[in-house]
C-alpha cells in the first residue's frame, strides 16, 4: 500500500511539473493539478477494473492518494497568492491596448496564431477587435471587447513572430515585398515583426517589438498605404 | 478550509494505519510459511518422511491466501500455488528428493513475494 502511494505521489508531482512546463495550451477549462487528476483517475481505475490479475486494493490505494493529494494542493492554494501561482501558475496578459504581446504568449509556448484561434472562438476575428485579452491559468482566453470595433471581414495571419506565412499571402493575393514595399519598409527586418493580420479590404494589423500596433490599409496596384 | 483539513487528516492516518496494518499482516503470515516450509524441509530431510509430511504446508497455504489475494498480485498467488501442489503431488508419490527442491522454490517466493511490497527505494523506483 505504502510503496502505490508513494509512487502515485511521485507521479502525481512530476506530472504536476511537466504540465506547468508546458504551458497553457495543453489545459483545458481546469487548473493543472486538477487536469491530471482527472488524467490519473481513468487510468487508475481502469485498470484494476479490467485486469484481474491487479487487487482492486491497488485501484483503491491510487484512488485514496491522488484524493489526498487533491485534499493537499487545495488546502496549499487557499493558504495564499504566491503559492497559488506556483501550483496553478499565473494569468497571462497576452494583448493590451498596445497590442499582442509575444513574451506573454511564448511563456506559455503559444504562438499568435494559437491566440487567433483562441480569439475566434470568443467571437473575435481581429486582434483589433480587444483592448485586453488574458489567458487564465486553467487555459481559457478572457477578452475585453474593444470601444473602436474593426472590419467586418475575415483578417489572416500573414507573419507570426517574423515567420511568413505563406499559405495565407497566397489567399490574400499578395506577395511579402509587395507588402513591405506598401508598408514603406516597415517590414524590412522581419524578426521585429510579431504579428501581421490582414482583412479581405486590406486592412493591416501591424504588431512591431516593443511598438504599439498600427492599423494600416493597403490597396492594390497604387504605391501609397 | 477546516473541513478539507479534517477530511484529509483523517484519510492520511486511516492510510498510514492500514498501511502498518498491511505490512505486519504480510511479514507475518509470510514469516509463518517460511517457518512451516522448514519445517516440512526437515521432515522429508529426516530418516522416516512419510506422504502426508507435506499436508500442513498445503493446509496453511489454503487458509492463508484468500486474505493475501487482497494484498498482493495475483499472478503471485498463483505462482505460490503451483509449487505448493507440485511439492505435495511428489511428496504423496514419496518422490521426497523433488518435493525437497519444490521447497527450495518456495523459501525463495516466501521471502520474495512479501519483499516486493515492503516500502523500500528500489520497490519505489
Amino acid at each position: 500500500m505504502l510503496v502505490i502511494f508513494v509512487r502515485t505521489i511521485i507521479l502525481y508531482i512530476v506530472l504536476l511539473i511537466v504540465m506547468r512546463l508546458m504551458g497553457k495550451r495543453q489545459i483545458g477549462e481546469m487548473q493543472p493539478f486538477e487536469f491530471i487528476i482527472t488524467l490519473l483517475i481513468a487510468e487508475l481505475v481502469c485498470i484494476p477494473m479490467t485486469d484481474v490479475s491487479i487487487p482492486l486494493s491497488y485501484g483503491i490505494v491510487s484512488v485514496i492518494a491522488v484524493f489526498i493529494l487533491h485534499q493537499i494542493m487545495s488546502i496549499l492554494e487557499g493558504l495564499g497568492d504566491k503559492i497559488k501561482f506556483v501550483i496553478s501558475g499565473r494569468p497571462s496578459i497576452v494583448i493590451t491596448p498596445d497590442g499582442v504581446v509575444l513574451e506573454e504568449l511564448k511563456k506559455n509556448n503559444m504562438g499568435v496564431s494559437d491566440l487567433i484561434e483562441a480569439l475566434r472562438n470568443l467571437g473575435y476575428f481581429s486582434f483589433e477587435d480587444v483592448d485586453y485579452a488574458i489567458f487564465e491559468s486553467n487555459g481559457k482566453l478572457s477578452a475585453l471587447k474593444s470601444k473602436n470595433t474593426s472590419s467586418q471581414t475575415l483578417p489572416l495571419l500573414l507573419i507570426s513572430d517574423g515567420k511568413i506565412q505563406k499559405n495565407n499571402f497566397e489567399l490574400r493575393e499578395v506577395s511579402f515585398n509587395e507588402l513591405n514595399e506598401k508598408l514603406n519598409n516597415k517590414l524590412k527586418k522581419l524578426k521585429n515583426v510579431e504579428a501581421l493580420t490582414m482583412d479581405e479590404n486590406g486592412r493591416v494589423y501591424l504588431k512591431l517589438r516593443g511598438k504599439k500596433f498600427e492599423i494600416l490599409q493597403y490597396e492594390r496596384g497604387t504605391k501609397e498605404c | 478550509m477546516l473541513k478539507s483539513v479534517i477530511t484529509t487528516l483523517l484519510a492520511i492516518i486511516l492510510f498510514f494505519g492500514a498501511s502498518f496494518f498491511e505490512q505486519r499482516y504480510l511479514k507475518k503470515t509470510f514469516d509463518e510459511f517460511y517457518l512451516i516450509i522448514e519445517k516440512t524441509e526437515i521432515k522429508l530431510n529426516g530418516e522416516n518422511p512419510s506422504s502426508e509430511d507435506a499436508e500442513s504446508l498445503k493446509i496453511f497455504w489454503l487458509e492463508k491466501k484468500r486474505g493475501l489475494h487482497a494484498i498482493i498480485p495475483h499472478n503471485d498467488v498463483k505462482e505460490i500455488d503451483l509449487w505448493v501442489s507440485e511439492c505435495s503431488a511428489y511428496t504423496q508419490k514419496s518422490m521426497y528428493d523433488e518435493a525437497l527442491s519444490k521447497l527450495e522454490v518456495l523459501k525463495t517466493l516466501a521471502v520474495q513475494v512479501p519483499y516486493a511490497l515492503i516500502f523500500k527505494f528500489e520497490n519505489i523506483f
